[in-house]
């Protein structure tokens, strides 16, 4: 029952991360910040990337993430994301 | 056959009105949890406001046709009584709510059971629905198989409430059970009139209590959103 609250958490630190470093981060900072294995990391990023809350840039051999207005829009909603699905169980 | 509650006289009008607030906060709370889906894409957000949409969808309906019945009932003093046609009014107001309510609360269910699998969402609709309409007692079978849902959403909420310990899920929980009382009265309504507004009674403090819980996320998200605009 916890897993759908924690997915919308986890969601939201990778969005704050991402916002925390300026709004472009590597792969490693998010897996730093976020706290999540390689595989899971990945898999939300391709969930973040299908949800256009964040896009992909790549300059070379390297790969940064950025944030999207929609991704923007989720930050700063989250907490009443958060409130609405803890009332209403639907973490 | 269907049945239709015995209401009392002096509740007519009321019991409409009633009806109409039920389906108002019912349909907030359909359209914020579709703004939230639209932020977040989460499938069980969507689910959340459908449900929704369809209880207060039902309220619309019933308060609806209610309301044409007390017309007609007025023109019939006055003109000629037709009985059955009010009757079948009644009956088709009662089956068109019957429908709705019955797939909000079973969307809901769906989404407290956790389950991403449409051929289980199927399997509930096929069962609930050949129930109803295979049952001579439509009234007593649509308030059965809605207590019977209601239990099992209450269950949900009770183990949220259980886990995160928040007044807000307290008063969805408490809202959730007088939904499940109000529904058991609703049963026998149609033998007595005093279950009809108890029954009445016991959706309106439970609607209430929505509302109230929606207000405070409100309240809440936008003092967060104020500060997420500052760290932006």
């Amino acid at each position: 029952m916890a897993k759908k609250r924690d997915r919308l958490k986890i969601i939201y630190d990778i969005l704050k991360a991402v916002h925390d470093k300026n709004n472009r981060i590597k792969p490693t900072h998010i897996l730093y910040k976020s706290n999540l294995s390689h595989q899971m990391m990945e898999e939300y990023l391709t969930d973040l990337m299908g949800k256009e809350f964040i896009i992909e840039n790549i300059n070379g051999t390297s790969k940064t993430y950025s944030l999207t207005q929609k991704g923007y829009d989720y930050l700063n909603k989250y907490k009443m994301i958060a409130e609405f699905t803890d009332s209403f169980g639907l973490e | 056959m269907g049945n239709i509650f015995v209401t009392p006289e002096w509740f007519f009008g009321y019991d409409i009105f009633l009806e109409v607030l039920f389906a108002v906060i019912a349909l907030l709370v359909c359209f914020y949890a579709w703004k939230i889906y639209k932020i977040t894409d989460e499938n069980h957000l969507r689910l959340f406001s459908w449900s929704f949409l369809f209880i207060g969808l039902s309220y619309v309906a019933q308060s609806l046709l209610n309301f044409i019945v007390l017309v007609k009932l007025d023109d019939d003093i006055t003109g000629v009584i037709n009985l059955q046609s009010v009757y079948l009014l009644s009956l088709f107001g009662m089956y068109l709510h019957s429908i709705l309510f019955l797939m909000g609360l079973l969307i809901l269910t769906y989404v407290s059971l956790k389950v991403d699998n449409l051929r289980v969402f199927t399997l509930l609709v096929l069962i609930i629905f050949s129930s109803l309409y295979f049952s001579p007692y439509k009234t007593f079978s649509l308030y059965m198989l809605s207590s019977m849902l209601l239990v099992f959403i209450s269950y949900y909420y009770l183990t949220t409430f259980w886990n995160n310990r928040k007044t807000t899920t307290l008063m969805v929980l408490i809202a959730m059970i007088l939904l499940f009382i109000g529904n058991v009265s609703f049963i026998f309504a149609t033998d007595k009139a005093l279950y009809y507004v108890v029954g009445h009674i016991l959706e309106l403090i439970a609607y209430l209590l929505v509302l109230v819980n929606l207000l405070v996320v409100l309240m809440v998200g936008k003092q967060k959103h104020k500060n997420g605009k500052k760290a932006r």
